[in-house]
């Protein structure tokens, strides 16, 4: 079912599916049903916060079960290590180690969470004179933001209306036009429907498909090698969010032919009208295609940046949900995770939201809710696959002003350096990163705890239940908790690059400095 | 007495060996303002106690066992303590440090020091635990080996589920038990190593102390507290010395620099070189030898060194240990010095003394003054040597008694390596005069640190003219002004090697450096000032962080110059007690063999021009020419009672 | 030859324990000169080094036992000693 283009307006979606519990077989009426034993929960342990830890093991003497142990030093005389709890099993939760600590960086607390102490962001006069920077920053762009034109793409929606594409594209006096995917997508044949409608109405193209999950600069170059010498007139971006960014990039390249990718990496560096693009999403997503980002990873020194600008953002957009029915259970989970974090990072955010953005937030992390477990088990469910497109939609338009936060900072980092897909890196690092911004998140994921009908006494716990929600999509769509593979000598560049990244453009909740990255790199290097 | 100090639990307690009785010792807020803790207590202690008719064994003699205020705090490097005793060795009165956690625990227990005397009637070990002191016979444990003796000790205190209790220690060995004259006490694996604090415990019957307690150490401002040693770490962390060469390399690198500047000493001092130093130096021991690096409690600096010896992990050797079981002896051979090193520890003795000892009988064999089989370069027996000094069997008897007494038997005082009875640590003062100056002048004996280590800017970090006497009495105060109140305080000496700004260190031949060290030999009448207005210096430096803890963690008001002047205060206690026992200037000697022999045979001021030094260190300190603080010194520094 | 030995921290972060060189052949006549030529052994040694020029005016020099300076001219049959700062105790 087809609909006509849509101009600057929200897609429809399914019905939201209830969520109706099964009923209970009634007990026999002479016995009441036995009421559920509340779960016991869990003893606290010891919280060891690594990077205040100063290593004077006086925890480890003060514990009575021998369960902390101070970390292997690197190297012959490595005088950085720090203390942890070795043993989880073998604590007793007697909290002798918390009481001895001389500089309180343990705290005993339930596992998995971070004590509030920890979250309040690093402070030193310089770091305090530095987020007031950052807020005030902030501020501006906020202001700015009003002047930067923020819309929705034109888009068609429906099962199989891709093929009306080549149409709408002849129609605009385009004759050849280059298409950007990957090569996995085509070896699927997924993009077949379109080269078909396109050669029916005879619209000339090129593919260009030589792109892997984090683009590179090399990529983009070669990209626009093909879309110049072959005299291509517009680009379609056909894919998840790679060839998105890639195709993205091409037009910024194409509008400033002599600028390096890197010299249009930032903020606002394009700034021209680049060539008639259509976004057209397979993956349920990115949300790329609503979107003034593109993240391309620079060849020579694996650092993942974002061009940003509004110049960037397609004009238009296909929704059409058969193009996602094909898409492997792991894909579905990472990208449907990281159309979770665009809406939960804007949502979280400070300043930049408006009340549309919000409530595309909200709208978003519900369908998500109601919608991705059941594709990621039935991708063939139609319903579930729509509406995950739609959600991914919403949240891409939601942080395309609201802005994206410390999990994709830092997830890019990964994906420069070790290759991580995004989704994958953003499906791991949100639950992480949200449990370290503590009380200052409290009352906005609340929000959208309620929005799911999840229930609590107070900001804090319905929070605190939307986090574990998020843990428990990831276990369920076996997600790991963590990345072990991140190495410690890398952890100074990772933290250079997400700081440069994030500080001070991203309102994020809570400001970071090098303390509050480390902290979250070594849970993301420990979680198990 | 309670305090209203923090970082004090407010109890000094004396426990007579003799009847097993308990009493509190009176130790008031004013003593601990003047005093502090640690070594400097135990030494107000013993001025307060001893008459100077006490012998070293002897019921009379007492064994102060202190603690500093910092313990239990947190400060970096702080779970130091000291054992302090009328030293069988020198006569006089010794104070040894230790890094075990001992102290930590006797403060957990509830005291700041523990004083015993007497002497217990039979082989015993001592069990405190809070304040209940229990006393055990020790005929099981009666000559195992300090190693031995702790993992016995662990058995007698696991809990009824099998689970280890946490606790603190002390204990000595076979040497101490046998009164070899410098035996030493362990805890944990570090030793109180000199002075022969061990001889008097054997004497005494007390094989071992353990110490127990759930008390907590008071913090006056915890939030200040915690924010002044996450500063102070991360300063200690980021020095070149204290940061990275003490972490990497430990004391034992020091023997390459020590090589270079003539100051290695070698076949019992004749030498200030060793050929085959590069087999024994530090970098040999980090490349081929060492395991791990290991700290004390509290500290960042994790000095130690851990290497392997018969298949087992066991502490490795200081630079002392590595200087005279090396070139001392003329052993090329790393391997044998751990494992020697090992055994010493194990024996219970001061690796110093036991090595110093051995190379003088080496070199009167040599001589034909003592005919006892021992050779430079032979090492074959050592090991055999160690055992018999520390059973005093055979010539280990003798050898048990240390190099002073074995040259007044036998001749050649002038190679008997030692300072009023104390064998010196390695360092050949000849090309270092003002370390030679801190040997003779030493309270306890040849001690380096208790000397002052100018070494330090006589070569090894910075590089000042190593042969002159200016300025070296002047900065030898200065220096040992400021360790004794880190001493005091229960923090380690080598928290005040990053007192010298990194650049210095970093910058050996830069401009400042350069200047600096040019300049060393001119400022004695600066220092000389300095150490005289010190309380008008009410400062705090940003290289010396020790002041600023004093307030936060103890809310006791200390500046950098009220620093200086309590070392200078507890530096005339220490010589105020050793001068009943006869200290005077005729004591700060040194061996002919470095006052009149040049290293150099051409070069003759290659020799520690001590009377010139000592004349104006004298001068510096406020002493008459016999070496004894004048009534003006001593009411300066608020001792006016002892005039 | 001129024989250059390394000590201390210096020698652990290089991995060097000494070498000789051919002070005609390589065009040294000074401490500076050997800066290179250290630096490219030490990347032969460790090519993910970080060891740069301003490691080695970190060191004490001393040639034939006498400290110098990296200004200070050598020759043929010189033993060069760097050493990095040390403390102990």
């Amino acid at each position: 079912m087809s609909e006509e283009v849509k101009k600057d307006q929200e897609p429809q979606t399914e019905a939201p599916k209830k969520k109706v519990a099964a009923k209970k077989e009634e007990a026999p009426a002479e016995k009441p049903a036995a009421k559920p034993a509340a779960p016991k929960k869990p003893k606290d342990k010891p919280y060891i916060d690594m990077p205040t830890c100063v290593g004077c093991s006086v925890c480890i003497e003060a514990c009575p079960m021998d369960c902390i142990q101070l970390s292997e030093p690197k190297f012959h005389g490595d005088i950085r290590t720090y203390a942890y709890l070795s043993d989880e099993k073998k604590c007793i939760g007697c909290g002798m180690c918390e009481k001895a600590c001389p500089i309180d960086v343990i705290t005993m607390c339930q596992p998995g969470e971070i004590p509030d102490k920890y979250t309040k962001g690093e402070t030193s006069m310089c770091q305090d004179l530095f987020k007031v920077y950052c807020r005030v920053f902030q501020a501006v762009m906020k202001v700015g933001n009003y002047f930067m034109g923020y819309r929705m793409p034109d888009y068609i929606q429906g099962a199989g209306c891709i093929k009306q594409l080549p149409g709408i594209i002849k129609s605009k006096g385009l004759t050849k036009v280059l298409v950007v995917t990957d090569g996995g997508l085509l070896k699927l044949g997924v993009p077949d429907g379109l080269f078909e409608a396109m050669k029916e109405v005879g619209l000339e193209y090129e593919v260009f498909s030589n792109i892997i999950h984090n683009p590179t600069s090399d990529n983009v170059e070669e990209g626009y090698k093909l879309f110049r010498e072959t005299g291509c007139q517009g680009l379609i971006a056909f894919g998840g969010g790679a060839p998105m960014d890639c195709a993205k990039a091409i037009a910024a390249k194409n509008a400033h032919p002599n600028k390096t990718v890197a010299q249009m990496q930032g903020l606002l560096k394009v700034h021209k009208k680049i060539c008639p693009f259509w976004a057209v999403p397979t993956t349920s997503g990115t949300g790329s295609e609503t979107t003034v980002a593109a993240v391309i990873t620079d060849s020579a020194t694996h650092h993942k940046a974002s061009i940003n600008d509004p110049s960037i953002l397609p004009k238009y957009a296909v929704l059409d949900p058969e193009l996602t029915i094909g898409l492997p259970p792991y894909v579905t989970a990472q990208t449907g995770m990281d159309a979770l974090c665009h809406a939960v990072e804007s949502y979280t955010n400070w300043t930049y939201c408006t009340a549309l953005e919000k409530d595309l937030s909200k709208k978003a992390v519900r369908l998500i809710y109601d919608n991705l477990l059941t594709a990621y088990e039935d991708g063939k469910n139609f319903e579930a696959r729509q509406n995950m497109q739609i959600a991914a939609f919403y949240a891409g338009r939601s942080f395309t002003r609201g802005c994206v936060g410390y999990v994709h900072a830092v997830g890019h980092t990964l994906g420069g350096l070790y290759g991580i897909a995004h989704g994958q890196a953003m499906s791991v690092i949100l639950p992480h990163v949200m449990a370290q911004y503590g009380p200052a998140v409290y009352d906005k994921l609340a929000d959208l705890a309620d929005v799911c009908g999840m229930t609590g006494v107070t900001n804090e716990e319905k929070a605190k239940k939307f986090i574990a929600w998020i843990r428990e999509m990831n276990e369920k769509m076996n997600i790991p908790k963590g990345f072990q593979q991140i190495k410690d000598e890398d952890i100074p560049q990772m933290i250079t690059w997400a700081k440069a990244e994030a500080n001070p453009l991203y309102p994020v909740p809570v400001i970071w400095g090098d303390d509050d990255f480390r902290r979250l790199i070594h849970t993301l290097q420990t979680a198990e | 007495m309670e305090s209203k100090y923090s970082g004090y639990m407010g109890r000094v307690v004396m426990y007579d060996l003799s009847t097993q009785t308990l009493t509190d010792y009176p130790w008031s807020d004013r003593e601990r303002e003047l005093f502090i803790g640690g070594k400097t207590m135990a030494s107000k202690i013993m001025l307060d106690n001893f008459t100077g008719q006490e012998k070293p064994f002897s019921e009379e003699n007492l064994i102060v066992i202190t603690t500093g205020p910092l313990t239990g705090t947190g400060a970096p490097s702080s779970s130091r303590f000291n054992i302090s005793t009328l030293s069988p060795q020198t006569l006089i009165t010794t104070s040894s440090n230790c890094g075990g956690r001992f102290g930590w625990y006797l403060k957990k227990a509830g005291f700041d020091a523990l004083i015993l005397k007497g002497k217990c009637p039979e082989h015993s070990w001592l069990e405190i635990n809070n304040d209940k002191f229990v006393m055990h016979n020790a005929d099981d444990l009666w000559g195992l080996k300090t190693g031995e003796t702790q993992e016995a000790l662990q058995e007698k205190h696991k809990m009824p589920n099998g689970k280890l209790m946490k606790y603190g220690q002390l204990a000595i060995g076979p040497a101490g038990e046998n009164q070899v004259l410098y035996a030493s006490v362990i805890s944990d694996e570090r030793a109180s190593g000199r002075g022969g604090v061990g001889a008097v415990f054997g004497w005494k019957n007390l094989k071992a102390i353990t110490v127990r307690g759930n008390k907590t150490v008071p913090v006056k401002d915890p939030e200040k507290t915690k924010q002044w040693i996450i500063k102070w770490d991360k300063y200690i962390k980021s020095h070149p010395l204290t940061g990275n060469q003490l972490p990497r390399l430990g004391t034992a690198g020091l023997v390459s620099s020590m090589q270079m500047r003539g100051m290695l000493s070698s076949k019992n001092y004749n030498y200030g070189k060793y050929e085959h130093f590069d087999k024994v130096n530090g970098e040999t021991l980090a490349e081929d030898f060492n395991i791990v690096n290991k700290g004390c409690l509290t500290c960042p600096m994790k000095c130690a060194r851990t290497v392997e010896v018969n298949g087992k992990p066991v502490k490795g050797p200081e630079l002392e240990t590595l200087g005279l079981l090396g070139g001392g002896i003329l052993n090329p051979n790393l391997a044998d010095i751990l494992k020697w090193n090992y055994e010493i520890d194990e024996l219970g003795m001061d690796t110093i003394s036991a090595s110093s000892t051995l190379a003088y009988a080496m070199e009167a064999n040599e001589k034909g003054l003592w005919k006892n089989g021992l050779e430079f370069g032979k090492t074959d027996n050592i090991s055999q040597i160690w055992d018999d000094v520390a059973h005093r069997r055979g010539i280990g008897a003798e050898l048990a008694d240390g190099s002073k007494r074995l040259s007044e038997k036998y001749g050649g005082k002038e190679f008997a390596i030692h300072s009023k009875g104390m064998e010196l640590a390695a360092y050949e003062p000849r090309r270092a005069v003002g370390q030679g100056l801190g040997y003779a002048v030493s309270n306890r004996g040849g001690c380096h640190l208790n000397g002052g280590y100018l070494v330090i800017v006589e070569g090894l970090g910075l590089y000042t003219n190593p042969l002159t006497h200016h300025a070296k009495a002047d900065f030898t105060m200065l220096f040992q002004n400021l360790m004794e109140t880190i001493s005091a305080s229960g923090q380690c000496l080598f928290t005040s090697y990053a007192f010298f700004p990194g650049f210095l260190i970093t910058r050996p031949n830069g401009v400042i450096t350069t200047i600096a060290n040019k300049a060393i030999p001119f400022i004695g009448g600066v220092l000389r000032l300095i150490n005289r207005v010190s309380p008008a210096l009410a400062l705090h430096l940003p290289v010396f962080h020790h002041t600023k803890i004093f307030s936060y963690a103890l809310g006791m008001p200390m500046t950098f110059g009220k620093y200086i002047r309590t070392g200078e205060r507890s530096y005339n206690v220490e010589r105020l007690v050793n001068s009943k026992f006869g200290v005077n200037a005729s004591w700060d000697t040194l061996p002919k063999r470095l006052t009149d022999t040049p290293q150099d045979p051409n070069n003759p001021k290659t020799k520690v021009p001590l009377e010139t030094l000592k004349k104006t260190y004298y001068k510096a300190r406020g002493w008459d020419q016999n070496g004894l603080p004048t009534k003006h010194t001593l009411r300066k520094l608020g001792l006016g009672e002892y005039c | 030859m001129i024989n250059v030995e390394l000590f201390g921290l210096f020698r652990l972060d290089t991995k060097i324990k000494g070498f000789e060189l051919d002070p005609s052949a390589e065009g040294v006549s000074t401490v500076k000169d050997i800066y290179p030529i250290l630096l490219k052994k030490a990347k032969e040694v460790n090519p993910a080094t970080k060891i740069c020029a301003k490691d080695i005016d970190g060191c004490i020099i001393i040639i034939n036992g006498v400290q110098s300076k990296k200004s200070a001219h050598v020759n043929d049959g010189d033993k060069i000693q760097l050493m990095s700062p040390v403390c102990g105790g």
